[in-house]
């Protein structure tokens, strides 16, 4: 069974490396979205088994995303793990307080970051 | 600033003593002294001899009226003798006895006066006398002779003995002799006359001298008076000056300065510290210094805290504390203070130097801001290069040339190096401006130490370099903050890696010490070169600059080693051998086992849910107590100051914050306000030893008294409060 994974950032170039990197692993379907509002409506439609997202984008940042999909109904359900650059303590302990999975520091190693999101699906 | 506090500090010291009398010098007083007693001298010696000559003159006035009454007792014998001599010959001529009245009066007078004579006479005078005894009484001889012939009727007779002229001779001689003792006496006059000038003039003569004596003398001391005047006169201009000089300082200085009596009370203000506050400076003078603070320090706080100062100036002097200060509009401001004795001669006062700094604050947040955003935008161009390099180097985008591949290697190097670059000048960034968050509690050795060598293992692979680790005892424990000692030990391994040769063994040992823990790390590499050895923890040092490229490294590592180990209350040394190898040491103070709460696990998974809460507590005891009350069920950012706990909530978003009253710094409850604004749903718990005071109850969710036993009531309340919470914004 394959994975459904969305990738929500504003990058292009980010995007594309984070589509080959996760692609890697033959179980994970991949999807991307370019703003949060992208992302939103891409998760309520698909309802992929992992968002993977920036936190600093324009118009609504990663946080943002998350708190607007948590109200869906089934909301409850969608699992997010954060890619950021700013990756100091207590901002990693306020992505978590908010309900993140887990976070993950950019630059991410694209080898192995197919590995890294699918340690916190078993999780 | 500091500077700026002891010249005022001196200069208040200096006006206040009135510093010209330490510098008389003894010669002065020495002189003066001297003067007066000379001119008192003198003036007696002087009064003295006025005295004298006024009594040689008193007696020479005497003596000249002596010798006029003397001579006229001598002219009084020869006016009798003339009367005598007159009324024999009236007798003689007439044998009137009338003529016998005068005569028998003048031989009456004749030897009463004669005897007074004697009796003043002197013994030459006497023989003069005697003469004129003789002379007088053969003058008298022949006058009774003659009479007695008158009344025997023989007048002819007595003419004619008369005529002969022996009774004239015998007159003769009684003038004679009565001219000679008046000479005689004269000259006795003129003799005393001229001695008493004699004296007269000596006297003179050492009065002038006495008198020029006195005034030289005081003439000197007039001198010294004047000089001793104008030196007081300049010293006085100098230390007004002075004083003016330092006035200006006062007033013209943009830090503000307070003088505080001993009792905390304000003495005196310059203009920048009222308007600091926006009082006029009048309506400040002899209020008390609380009302300045946000939130008044207690009865007596103040008067303890400028007591102790007074006591031990040396480790509180020149130590800068940081205050939340209240301006008269009631709006607050970050204030720092620096307070030193000024001791005066009859009391000490104390110099609060006051210096607003939220320019400052405010700057050091745009800073932060700044490089965290700048290490952002230049951190989402470096994921996109990195990762496409990593993946092709990684083989994803299939075969490429052996060429191609070296070079893409090359650049995926260089890509992670850059971001490594950029993460540690973030981390001295934050660690320099205080702003890396440093979560104390104790840590034992053994696990952490296994867990860095087990994540340098494959940076070691790369080197073929083997890494040991000698036995270390399970109660070897440090106090210090896990992520960070975790960073110190992989720098300080990835050095040693890179500069140690394939084959070699780097070691790392943990060593008991007296209330420390020492961690070393030993390689047998290349060693530290002695020119380096000074710089060697400065930013950007790097031994040799092709090292650079030959090791990868970014020349902060061990920087950031150096300001972690200071911030964690240690201190690191190295000892190398060129060609042998370098040790370098973590000396970090230690912790007994016992206060490890609960054993670590790596149950990270779990930790990372937990929730995040701030923790205001001064006590490291307490923080350690509570922290571990929460093991598993929160995660703790304890924070010792409101000024850090500010900066906390500012940058942070918490479950809860749990404030204590009394801190070093202030008042836990004077966080309560900013915490509302910020985040009005965030719960706030106050635990402390204090009674709650000034209407913030009903901000305040629960207020706890601490106490050993109440720790499970906070963990409880806490976690009922952080979890409704939760299932609210979740």
């Amino acid at each position: 069974m394959s994975i459904r994974i969305l990738y929500i950032d504003d990058e292009p170039d980010i995007r594309e490396v984070a589509v080959m990197a996760l692609s890697l692993d033959p179980n994970f379907e991949v999807r991307t979205a370019a703003s949060g509002r992208e992302g939103i409506s891409i998760a309520q439609s698909w309802a992929p088994h992992i968002i993977l997202l920036d936190v600093m984008m324009p118009d609504l940042d990663g946080p943002s995303v998350m708190a607007t999909l948590r109200e869906c109904p089934n909301g409850g359900d969608f699992r997010f793990l954060f890619i950021t650059a700013r990756t100091q303590s207590h901002e990693v302990a306020k992505l978590r307080a908010m309900g993140a999975l887990g976070v993950i520091a950019k630059p991410f190693d694209p080898m192995t970051l197919a590995e890294q999101a699918g340690a916190f699906l078993d999780g | 600033m500091i500077e700026q506090a002891k010249r005022l500090r001196g200069a208040l010291e200096f006006l206040m003593l009135g510093g010209w009398i330490k510098q008389r010098p003894d010669a002065f007083k020495t002189a003066v002294a001297a003067a007066c007693g000379g001119s008192l001298l003198i003036l007696l010696i002087l009064t003295n001899a006025i005295n004298t000559g006024f009594e040689d003159t008193a007696r020479l006035r005497q003596l000249a009226a002596e010798s006029y009454e003397a001579r006229a007792l001598l002219q009084a014998i020869l006016s009798r003798h003339q009367d005598l001599e007159l009324g024999q010959r009236g007798y003689v001529l007439s044998a009137d006895p009338e003529f016998l009245e005068p005569y028998e009066n003048a031989s009456r007078d004749i030897d009463t006066y004669i005897n007074k004579y004697w009796a003043r006479a002197s013994m030459v005078q006497r023989a003069q006398v005697q003469a004129l005894r003789r002379a007088s009484a053969k003058k008298r001889y022949f006058a009774s002779r003659t009479i007695a012939m008158v009344e025997q009727g023989r007048k002819i007779e007595a003419e004619n003995l008369i005529a002969k002229g022996d009774d004239k001779r015998a007159m003769d001689r009684v003038r004679a002799l009565v001219d000679e003792m008046s000479r005689t006496e004269e000259a006795i006059l003129a003799q005393r006359v001229a001695d008493a000038e004699q004296s007269r003039i000596r006297v003179r003569q050492r009065t002038i001298s006495l008198e020029i004596g006195l005034i030289s003398l005081l003439a000197i001391a007039g001198l010294i008076i004047i000089r001793s005047q104008i030196a007081r006169e300049k010293v006085r201009r100098t230390a007004h000056d002075m004083a003016v000089r330092q006035e200006a300082i006062f007033d013209c200085s943009k830090d503000g300065f307070i003088v505080l009596n001993p009792s905390g009370s304000i003495e005196s203000l310059n203009p920048a510290a009222a308007a600091m506050f926006g009082f006029a400076s009048q309506e400040l003078l002899r209020r008390d210094i609380g009302l300045l603070f946000e939130v008044a320090p207690e009865r007596g706080e103040v008067e303890t805290f400028l007591q102790r100062l007074h006591a031990n100036n040396k480790p509180s002097y020149g130590r800068i504390q940081e205050f939340a200060a209240k301006r008269r509009d009631g709006s607050i401001f970050p204030l720092e203070v620096l307070v030193s004795p000024v001791h005066l001669a009859e009391k000490t006062l104390f110099l609060a130097a006051l210096r607003d700094i939220s320019d400052r604050r405010e700057i050091e947040h745009i800073k932060s801001e700044f490089v965290a955003t700048v290490s952002h935008e230049l951190r989402t161009p470096l994921t996109s290069i990195a990762g496409s390099l990593g993946l092709i180097n990684g083989g994803a985008a299939g075969e490429v040339s052996p060429k191609v591949g070296r070079l893409v290697e090359i650049a995926h190097s260089n890509a992670a190096r850059l971001v490594r670059l950029i993460n540690d000048i973030l981390d001295i960034e934050k660690i320099e401006a205080g702003r890396m968050p440093f979560d104390i509690r104790p840590l034992p050795l053994a696990p952490l130490i296994a867990e860095v060598i087990e994540q340098s293992q494959g940076f070691a692979n790369q080197y073929g370099v083997r890494l040991k680790v000698e036995p270390i005892h399970p109660s070897a424990a440090v106090m210090a903050d896990e992520d960070r000692l975790v960073q110190v030990v992989t720098n300080l391994l990835s050095n040693a890696i890179k500069f140690s040769s394939a084959g070699d063994d780097v070691c790392v040992a943990v060593t008991s010490l007296d209330r420390r823990q020492r961690i070393s790390v030993r390689d047998h590499g290349t060693g530290v070169p002695e020119a380096f050895r000074a710089t060697i923890f400065d930013k950007f040092a790097q031994a040799d600059t092709s090292d650079t490229r030959k090791k990868g490294g970014t020349g902060l590592g061990l920087s950031i080693v150096r300001e972690i180990v200071v911030r964690l209350g240690g201190a690191i040394y190295f000892e190398s051998v060129e060609g042998e190898g370098s040790v370098f040491y973590v000396d970090l103070p230690a912790t007994s086992p016992s206060e490890i709460a609960l054993p670590f696990d790596d149950d990270g998974q779990a930790e990372q849910r937990l929730p995040l809460l701030l923790h205001l507590e001064d006590d490291p005891d307490m923080q350690a107590l509570v922290a571990s009350a929460f093991h598993r069920r929160a995660a703790v950012h304890r924070v010792s100051t409101v000024a850090k706990a500010r900066q906390a909530i500012f940058d942070g978003t918490y479950a809860a914050v749990i404030l204590d009253i009394s801190v070093s710094d202030g008042s836990g409850l004077q966080l309560v306000k900013l915490l509302r604004q910020r985040n009005p749903g965030t719960p706030v718990i106050v635990f402390t030893a204090q009674d709650i005071e000034g209407g913030l109850q009903d901000q305040i969710d629960v207020a706890l008294v601490k106490s050993r036993a109440s720790l499970d009531r906070l963990v409880s309340v806490v976690m009922e409060r952080v979890g409704t919470l939760e299932s609210v914004s979740v």
